[in-house]
């Protein structure tokens, strides 16, 4: 929970007065090098790419290792394959695929020899109803400028069991932060959910994407918030097949609105 | 059964050789305050070994064969009382025992039976005497029983300026804490950096770490027994403090004098009148304060009757205004009725609540989210006073829990989330236990006990079933009072000890203890968030055995105490979290869960001087603690988070004269297991770190050093005797201190925490970050009483 976090800032920043920060130089173990797949179909023409890349030394701050001249291919679940190329090094697409809601995605990759696998299933659109923003209030003195925070407003389906990733953008840059939800609490609501990761100044243009994603994916990227912050720090389980990847493949039903805070 | 029969056989073994015996019994108390004295020795002169020690209300009962004794009251830090006591009849003698005159010249008045480390069958036991508590150098000067604890052998911090702690390498959750017989769920304040535990409203605490008596049950590693004021039965009085940080005020007096007394205690922080002095906008609009109160009150009905009531309420306030909203507290409500059956058999009733809960107000989305834990307990306890030679003690316990994980609910206008309830969970914990405290000869004493203990989950609710991956396999409606799943246990407790001679002791103990609530922590302090689990259809109780054999000796007519304790200990169904859980607000987290076995061990080594101008310990623990978990690590043992190799406390007190007092602590120990990133990655434009083994990396070890001044106000006045025309002392009614102390003295950046993040200017790159609280912190407190 973000709550936790938040928390444990504000009481550590109260403590500012004796407490201090620094950079530290630490003696890392390392793991062995593993491929990282990140893959994604939208249900959009063309709204498609698979990156593929290395892990790398956590104190290794050199540029990524892409891996290039793999072969991609995504399999619908009519059966049609579409191949996909590799147009910038390590990030692939096809221009021809568009996924559509109710249907089971299979990606197969072959890099030199290891072949790595990985379905997600496309869940039904919802519908970003509209995007709004509010100044952040106890947020910016004087001398500071005011931030606001965005929200996101949308009607979820009546019994049916979806799940939400948000993914916020700054123009077309995409923010820190992972925002998960399932329907839990919001089954058939008309509701509005914050972007807690992100805050905007004004002049800037929010881009809010709803991604309606399946159990896998957001179980994934549960895991991975929670991991990040150390409290149960370990791999996310993703649905790559393997143990020599990591990373996740996954079908989105993607809404996506813009708004330029005043 | 077997161990009753042999219970039995010990029993008969020993009246069967009894002759025309007499029983003195009575209480022994406090001759300035009228507080009953705990623990206080009576011993028989001309019958060495034997002896007797106050109950936690005072009461003693001593029986011996007919004849004319010499009896001995003796307590630390008390002038010794002796009688000589015909035994031709059964007798009753209250004793009032009044302060030594002079904290710095114990020596002479009562030196002779402090040797109760040494003759008693308990081992692996730890005391804080609340007069060292108030010379211990503290942060902020806030002084702190569960701090000066962790400067005990076998007790390790649970962090940096944290109350929290770990016995003999168990974790946080496997400690029982009560508070006046009422269990503590969150005993700390301000995410760990205070304990609930208001130090002026606290007589006496003692800490199991091992060989449990079995009156005792429901956790693994220990047992904190913490025992509230009773109030001054003979005057008014009150007492207080201002602080830094907060200020706390305690007023107690008779109710109807040597009848009755109350206590009332409390104690509010003001930390966030510091931040209103902040420029940063957030900072001044937060609030962040918590409050106690601690109250008692006890009545005697006759000769036979007494009853107590005391409460204790704290809460915890963490705000920003508008935006969001965090408080958590614990209240806990005791009655209990003490009855003399007669002079040999001691009974205590007990009922008793306990409730935490805390609660989440997220404005800017308009939801709340609350949660609690509730106890309703009744409690029977008998001390049964046999012969000299058997003390007995027998009683059960019934206890129902409820749990409510927690619930969300919309508190704008509009209705943007459904109100969305985990559902409650109920259970009943109950216990039977019998137990023996026999000396068999002069040199040789063994206490021996059986508790069992049953815990019985039931419904209503719907209740999930998981299999070894976590998904459900099976979904049934309970309806109320139905049963769900049963435990039973049986915990066999077992110490004994071995008098070498006049001045040293072996020991050795065995226990089996069963837990059935587990927290749930992901963090590695504690949060108030942390929920606690009741054992389930799912979730097996947690079970560890207990060896530990000791040596005790005392040095110098009992000025110097040493001893040695090496513990072994075997755990079962440990918990732990899978990989990336997802733990708040889950209502299948259950189905999160992992099932594995641990071990601990260690040695514990502590020295401590008790008399003269220079007083203090040290305490040096060397230990292992480690897991074991099928999903985790390959299978393979791992350290546990609180693993600590070595933990080293040193803590001196120096009298420079009467009223000044000098102290000071030191501290080290090794870092903590943790998990740090072996490697990184990248997705959705984000670093992301790769791990490889739990709990393989170490923070940086810990040290730090901290000094204090204590500076008593002239606690007498010096008047002319009229008659004599010379000057007498005479106490004066207002007895003040100031005492000064410096926390972390030579300002080591001890890391409180590491993080592992990207750069903010360049997102490509990462570094890591070490968070360093409390550099060099200065306090001063002023202490009064009258």
């Amino acid at each position: 929970m973000k709550t936790i976090k938040i928390l444990t800032i504000v009481v550590c920043t109260s403590l500012i007065l004796f407490a201090c920060e620094k950079e530290i130089d630490l003696d890392l173990d390392e793991s062995a090098q593993l491929f990282v797949i990140e893959g994604i179909v939208h249900d959009s023409l063309g709204g498609n790419y698979v990156l593929l890349s290395k892990t790398r030394a956590y104190n290794n701050n050199e540029p990524i290792e892409k891996i290039t001249n793999a072969n991609v291919q995504i399999k619908d679940g009519t059966g049609t394959i579409y191949s996909l190329t590799e147009t910038l090094p390590g990030y692939y697409t096809s221009p021809t695929l568009k996924g559509i809601s109710g249907r089971t995605y299979e990606l197969n990759v072959n890099i030199n020899g290891n072949i790595i696998t990985a379905t997600s299933f496309m869940n039904p659109r919802t519908e970003i109803d509209s995007i709004t923003y509010e100044e952040e209030a106890g947020f910016g003195g004087a001398n500071e400028e005011k931030k606001y925070g965005v929200f996101c407003h949308f009607t979820d389906s009546l019994n049916y069991v979806n799940y939400y990733r948000i993914k916020a953008f700054l123009g077309t840059e995409q923010k820190s932060g992972f925002v998960n939800w399932s329907d839990d609490a919001i089954d058939g609501v008309s509701t509005f959910l914050p972007i807690f990761n992100v805050t905007y100044l004004a002049g800037d243009t929010a881009t809010i994407q709803l991604l309606s994603v399946d159990e896998t994916n957001f179980r994934y990227f549960t895991a991975v918030s929670s991991s990040q912050g150390g409290e149960v720090p370990g791999n996310p389980i993703s649905n790559l097949s393997g143990d020599k990847v990591v990373g996740y493949f996954g079908a989105y039903a993607k809404s996506q609105k813009s708004i330029v805070i005043l | 059964m077997k161990l009753s029969q042999l219970l039995l056989f010990l029993l008969l073994s020993s009246s069967l050789l009894a002759q025309e015996k007499f029983t003195l019994s009575g209480t022994v108390k406090d001759l300035d305050n009228g507080e009953d004295l705990i623990g206080l020795t009576i011993f028989v002169k001309e019958l060495p070994g034997t002896g007797t020690v106050s109950n936690v209300y005072g009461f003693y009962s001593l029986t011996l064969p007919e004849g004319e004794y010499t009896i001995q009251y003796s307590f630390i830090g008390y002038k010794t009382q002796e009688y000589k006591i015909n035994f031709n009849q059964d007798i009753k003698k209250d004793i009032e025992l009044g302060a030594d005159a002079n904290d710095l010249e114990t020596f002479e008045v009562s030196a002779e039976k402090e040797d109760e480390n040494i003759r008693s069958t308990e081992m692996s036991v730890t005391k804080v005497d609340m007069k060292e508590i108030e010379s211990i150098p503290v942060l902020f000067g806030e002084r702190d029983v569960l701090k000066t604890i962790q400067l005990m052998p076998g007790v390790a911090t649970g962090g940096e300026g944290n109350a929290g702690f770990f016995v003999r390498g168990g974790s946080a959750d496997q400690n029982l804490i009560l508070l006046d017989e009422a269990p503590v769920y969150n005993a700390s304040h301000l995410l760990g950096f205070f304990s609930v535990f208001n130090s002026d409203a606290i007589k006496d605490l003692k800490l199991y770490k091992g060989g449990m008596p079995a009156e005792y049950g429901g956790r693994l590693s220990s047992v904190m027994d913490i025992k509230m004021k009773d109030g001054n039965s003979k005057k008014i009085s009150a007492s207080g403090g201002v602080g830094l940080i907060s200020s706390k005020l305690t007023l107690e007096g008779p109710i109807v004098k040597n009848k009755g007394s109350f206590m009332i205690s409390g104690r509010r922080t003001y930390l966030d009148l510091f931040l209103k002095l902040s420029s940063d906008e957030t900072i001044k609009n937060t609030s962040l304060y918590f409050y106690d109160l601690n109250l008692k009150a006890n009545y005697r009905l006759g000769e036979k009757d007494r009853v107590f009531l005391s409460g204790y309420f704290g809460k915890d306030v963490l705000a920003i205004k508008d935006r969001f909203g965090f408080n958590w507290g614990n209240s806990t409500a005791t009655f209990r009725w003490n009855h003399l059956f007669n002079d040999k058999l001691f009974s205590n009733t007990s009922f008793i609540f306990s409730n935490y809960n805390y609660n989440i107000l997220i404005e800017a989305a308009e939801f709340e989210i609350a949660s609690k834990i509730q106890d309703l307990t009744l409690k029977e306890d008998i001390d049964f006073y046999l012969n000299d030679k058997n003390k007995i003690k027998f009683g059960g316990s019934i206890v129902h829990h409820t749990f409510a994980p927690g619930a969300f609910s919309s508190t704008g206008e509009m209705e943007n989330i459904n109100d969305l309830e985990i559902e409650k969970r109920y259970s009943f914990e109950s216990g039977l236990y019998a137990s023996n405290n026999q000396k068999i000869t002069n040199l040789f004493s063994i206490t021996y006990g059986l508790r069992f203990s049953n815990f019985t989950q039931v419904g209503p609710g719907e209740i999930y079933t998981y299999d070894d991956n976590g998904e459900i396999t099976d979904t049934t409606n309970y309806t109320k009072w139905e049963t769900v799943s049963l435990y039973n246990g049986l915990e066999p407790r077992v110490s004994a000890k071995y008098q070498l001679n006049e001045t040293s002791s072996v020991k050795a103990s065995y226990a089996r203890s069963n837990q059935y609530l587990h927290l749930l922590s992901n963090s590695s302090s504690g949060s108030p968030t942390d929920a606690w689990m009741p054992s389930s259809n799912n979730i097996k109780p947690e079970i560890s055995d207990q060896v530990a054999i000791g040596y005790f000796k005392n040095f110098k007519h009992n000025t110097y105490e040493f001893s040695l304790e090496t513990y072994y200990k075997v755990l079962d169904n440990t918990i732990d979290y899978r990989n990336g859980a997802e733990i708040t607000l889950n209502p299948t987290v259950e189905g999160e869960l992992l099932y594995g076995e641990g071990r601990a061990y260690g040695m514990e080594f502590f020295l401590k001087k008790k008399k003269g101008k220079f007083t203090g310990w040290i305490s040096y623990t060397l230990a292992k603690s480690e897991n074991r978990f099928d999903g985790l690590n390959k299978g393979v043992w791992y350290s546990a988070k609180q693993d600590r190799t070595h933990d080293l406390s040193i803590v001196g007190m120096f009298g420079i004269s009467e009223r000044v007092k000098l102290s000071s602590t030191f501290v080290f120990y090794t870092g903590n297991a943790v998990t740090f990133p072996t490697g990184k990655y990248e997705i959705d434009n984000q670093t992301i770190n790769l791990y490889s083994d739990r709990n393989a990396s170490r923070m940086p070890n810990y040290h730090r050093l901290d000094v204090g001044l204590t500076w008593d106000g002239k606690k007498y006045k010096e008047i002319k005797n009229k008659e004599t025309g010379e000057l007498e002392k005479v106490k004066k009614k207002m007895e003040s201190s100031w005492n000064f102390s410096i926390y972390n003295l030579y300002a080591r950046e001890n890391a409180y925490s590491i993080t592992f993040q990207e750069n903010e200017d360049d997102p490509t790159k990462t570094e890591i970050i070490q968070l360093s609280l409390f550099k060099m912190i200065p306090s001063i407190s002023y202490n009064f009483k009258f």
